[in-house]
């Protein structure tokens, strides 16, 4: 009696197990004879929901035919399917002779004769059904035989291609990503005109199944990475997929490091010179930012602008960007560390300034400085969620109360407030929020190191930052390159930008093959005759 | 198995030499013509140099642990490899108790020493952890930043007008021999003769062919670097006042001031200083952690929490900074380190020799 319950106790369990997944699949139903069964079965299905439209016709093409015009309302083009296809079924009239045996050869009419529509697909399944008219296409079905057909008719309100958000520039294009997959891929295509550019779907999300495509230039992209972006891809489980944030956390190289391994960007333009130099990206369907990878530090100190601009301004930048960064990152540090330890360091009047600045104030230099930091951090973070009618508000109280009135009031020191509002416009510099975002968590970090530690702390967390750095790995590229490893034909656009002419390869630890990106170096100089002239 | 590329060697080689060498006047004890020692030294240790290329040159593929082994027979290759762990966790932990006290002395007097010991030892064994190419490139991109820092100290001292030329004379006072007394072997041990070490490295090396060149061209490269440094020291403070100061360049760099503002640069020597240490205890650190892992076959971390603890516990032998570098200077220098350093190398390199001549012999008896 014992074993055999137990048996049974088990293979219920599995039983349970093999289901719980499948609980969002279509069940692969044949559709059925008999229309009103089928229309039946789609309105059970989906529990009768509004935007699911289903249109009979009890005559169509001037026949006493029954007829089911379905879709979906908001992703299909009302236009289309009245002026293409419930147009056509109703007012064309069919000829004399074709009305020998209706039911059987009248889906036959519809697809050949009368739909005045590009794409056209044949459907028996109810899987098949549903994917079509939630892709936006419109299915008729006919009573009398288990089939139907889909007409492409996807279309409906779609927000309009925009100025990007986060990566603005003064000089490049205007354009940014939507979250339409498909307008999003065509703005890449419409850059790089060339059958080379791949694109590979994944569907991920049991319950959202959302596209997912991975586009790369074939020949350019090494293999490797696009397989293992394919696998990590693949090996992905989860019920929804809302933002590419989702898959970014799926597919990073390093969960725990404040550094990103991958990097997104809303900029078609960004994306394009990206899959040039023989990177992946990946775009998800419902968010205009897109997943470039592999990157590494120095591709985040780098914006789309400095390749529009001149090298010698985008070189300077360039320097600016990690300078600003270095200081975003240490300087609260640097102040807690000097003012606390290493009082020799500064210039004996600076020294005497500033002491006489900190004389009234009641805490140690590194509460000051993470209280000032704090504060900071939630202004940010309220400036993001206010409203935008009350967002001048915050800047009074942020700038008047919390900066002045602490220093009138004692509680600060006037060079704190200095530090601590260089530190937060240093952030703003870095062009990826990814990159600005580590800055942001090191830095408090630091100022502890500083507070116990003085200047070797800080000097020790650096060396503790690079030998993470060095080990860190996107994608299987080291992430220090082409600094370590050390590549002189790749240092032309790392820390410095040389002119396009000059730059011959692609960056060449990235993609190993095909590198060539100039024929010969084309330094433009005036022609003979000019010259000739000018003597 | 882990690969470095020449850049990273020679980074390595560099850094490594670099060290903390020039926090020291070497061959102080030849009085104005100390800089003379450390061209002595350096062709001398060029020589030595080239017995250790010579050693990897016959056995490509192999570490010094493994050709020891391979060479001298399984019990006295034993015995030698302990040896040479020995030596190479006593060499990190000098340098580690070095730092550590000149750190306390100098910036924070109130923080005990264990405890930045401690913090020293754990960066060296996370970068070790990590493996030998992630510890490799670490150094590949320390290494120009600490070039440019020491051009940039270089330049000041020019700058700020600091040099006496005239210090440097008589030259050869009491003729040649002081020079190569303080040169051999002090000198050639200290830094020089360290590079003994690499032995341990160099069959991570991607392509071979290079090797003898990369190697002879960081190690001259380093020489010219120390030899610029030790001049400027003698320039700047004086033989006499040299021979009384326990940490010269710090001496001599806070003598700079330029326009009232740069000024009390000691931090930025502490930091080029801390890079070389840190390069230079961890390089030892790792060759004692592959020796090891050549006796006992147990997990990479393990050895590394192994061998730094047991780093850790040695660098608390000395009872103070002083006895440390007494210590140093005068007993490892001249008695311990040359046998790590020239004796066995050269035996070894004999050993290597003589089974080539052999084995060359047999062949040509069996050929006719």
């Amino acid at each position: 009696m014992r074993p055999f319950f137990k048996s049974k106790q088990g293979s219920s369990q599995q039983q349970g197990k093999n289901e719980q997944p499948s609980e969002f699949n279509m069940p692969e139903i044949i559709l059925s004879k008999y229309l009103d069964v089928n229309v039946q079965m789609i309105k059970e299905m989906t529990g009768d929901s509004s935007d699911i439209i289903i249109r009979r016709l009890d005559q169509a093409l001037g026949k006493p035919i029954h007829v089911a015009v379905i879709y979906t309302d908001g992703l299909a083009d009302e236009q289309i399917i009245n002026n293409s296809i419930l147009k056509s079924l109703t007012q064309i009239q069919a000829d004399a002779d074709s009305s020998l045996d209706p039911p059987k050869q009248v889906l036959g009419w519809i697809k050949h004769r009368f739909l005045a529509i590009g794409q056209v697909t044949d459907i028996d399944t109810m899987k098949n059904l549903f994917d079509a008219i939630l892709a936006g296409n419109t299915v008729i079905l006919v009573d009398g035989t288990a089939k139907g057909i889909s007409a492409s008719s996807a279309g409906g309100e779609q927000r309009g291609v925009d100025e990007p958000q986060s990566q603005t520039v003064i000089r490049g294009p205007r354009e940014g990503f939507t979250e339409n997959l498909r307008v999003n891929t065509s703005l890449i295509r419409r850059k790089i005109k060339n059958p080379n550019l791949w694109i590979v779907d994944r569907t991920i999300g049991r319950v959202t199944q959302t596209d997912v495509a991975v586009m790369y230039i074939h020949g350019i992209a090494s293999d490797d990475v696009v397989q293992e972006i394919l696998k990590r891809l693949d090996r992905i489980d989860i019920d929804s997929v809302l933002e590419s944030g989702y898959i970014e956390e799926f597919i990073q190289d390093a969960t725990f490091t404040p550094f990103p391994t991958l990097t997104n960007s809303e900029r078609p333009d960004a994306i394009a010179g990206a899959i040039l130099e023989g990177k992946v990206a990946i775009l998800v369907d419902g968010s205009p930012f897109v997943l470039i990878a592999p990157i590494t530090i120095f591709k985040l100190f780098q914006s789309s602008e400095d390749y529009y601009q001149k090298f010698d301004i985008a070189t300077f930048l360039r320097l600016m960007r990690i300078i600003a960064f270095v200081f975003s990152m240490l300087l609260p540090s640097m102040y807690i560390a000097i003012t606390t330890f290493h009082q020799q360091m500064l210039p004996t009047t600076l020294l005497i300034s500033l002491a006489a600045q900190r004389e009234g104030v009641p805490f140690p230099a590194f509460v000051e400085a993470l209280a000032m930091e704090i504060t900071f951090e939630v202004l940010r973070e309220a400036g993001v969620r206010m409203p935008r009618a009350i967002g001048s508000a915050i800047s009074i109280v942020g700038a008047l109360v919390l900066g002045q009135a602490a220093v009138q009031a004692g509680l600060v020191s006037a060079a704190m407030v200095i530090i601590v509002a260089f530190t937060a416009i240093a952030g703003f510099v870095a062009p990826s929020v990814s990159l600005s975002n580590s800055a942001r968590l090191l830095r408090f970090g630091f100022m502890l190191l500083a507070a116990t530690l003085g200047l070797f702390g800080i000097i020790a967390g650096l060396m503790a930052m690079l030998i993470h750095l060095a080990g860190l790995r996107s994608f299987g590229i080291p992430y220090l390159i082409p600094l370590a490893p050390f590549s002189p034909s790749d240092q032309k656009d790392a820390l410095v930008r040389v002119p396009w002419w000059a730059m011959l390869k692609r960056p060449t630890l990235i993609s190993k093959k095909n590198i060539k990106r100039l024929k010969s170096i084309q330094k433009p100089s005036p022609s003979k005759d000019e010259q000739e002239q000018e003597q | 198995m882990q690969k470095i590329d020449k850049y990273e060697l020679i980074a390595m080689m560099i850094l490594f030499l670099i060290g903390t060498t020039p926090l020291y006047e070497l061959g102080v004890g030849a009085k104005q013509d100390a800089w003379l020692v450390v061209i002595v030294a350096m062709l001398a240790g060029l020589l030595l140099l080239l017995v250790y290329l010579f050693i990897q040159k016959g056995n490509e593929d192999r570490n010094l642990f493994e050709i020891l082994n391979q060479h001298l027979g399984r019990i006295l290759g034993t015995i030698v490899t302990v040896a040479y762990i020995f030596y190479f966790s006593y060499e990190s932990m000098r340098n580690t108790r070095e730092f550590g006290d000149i750190i306390n002395i100098s910036f924070l007097p109130k923080t005990p020493l264990s405890l930045l010991m401690l913090i020293m030892i754990l960066l060296s064994a996370y970068a070790i952890f990590k493996g030998t190419e992630v510890f490799f490139r670490v150094v590949e991109f320390l290494l120009p930043f600490t070039i440019f820092g020491y051009f940039l100290i270089f330049l000041m001292f020019i700058v700020s007008k600091n040099i006496h030329l005239e210090r440097l004379q008589p030259v050869l006072e009491h003729g040649i021999m002081p020079v190569i007394r303080e040169a051999i072997p002090k000198v050639i041990s200290f830094p020089f003769g360290e590079v003994v070490v690499f032995l341990a490295f160099w069959k991570h090396l991607n392509n071979k062919k290079n090797l003898s060149k990369l190697s002879i061209f960081s190690y001259l490269f380093v020489g010219i670097l120390l030899l610029i440094f030790n001049l400027l020291n003698l320039t700047i403070l004086s033989p006499q006042i040299l021979s009384i100061t326990t940490l010269p360049m710090l001496r001599s760099v806070r003598l700079i001031e330029i326009a009232d503002f740069l000024e009390r640069l000691d931090p930025v020597i502490i930091l080029l200083i801390y890079i070389g240490i840190f390069v230079k205890m961890t390089a030892f650190y790792l060759g004692a952690v592959i020796g090891l892992s050549y006796l006992i076959k147990i997990s990479h971390k393990k050895l590394t929490i192994i061998v730094g603890a047991f780093i850790y516990t040695i660098s608390f032998a000395a009872p103070n900074f002083i006895y440390h570098t007494w210590i140093g200077f005068t007993r490892n220098l001249m008695y311990d380190f040359p046998v790590f350093q020239i004796w066995i190398p050269l035996g070894l390199a004999a050993v290597v020799m003589m089974k080539r001549l052999f084995s060359r012999k047999r062949k040509r008896t069996r050929g006719t």
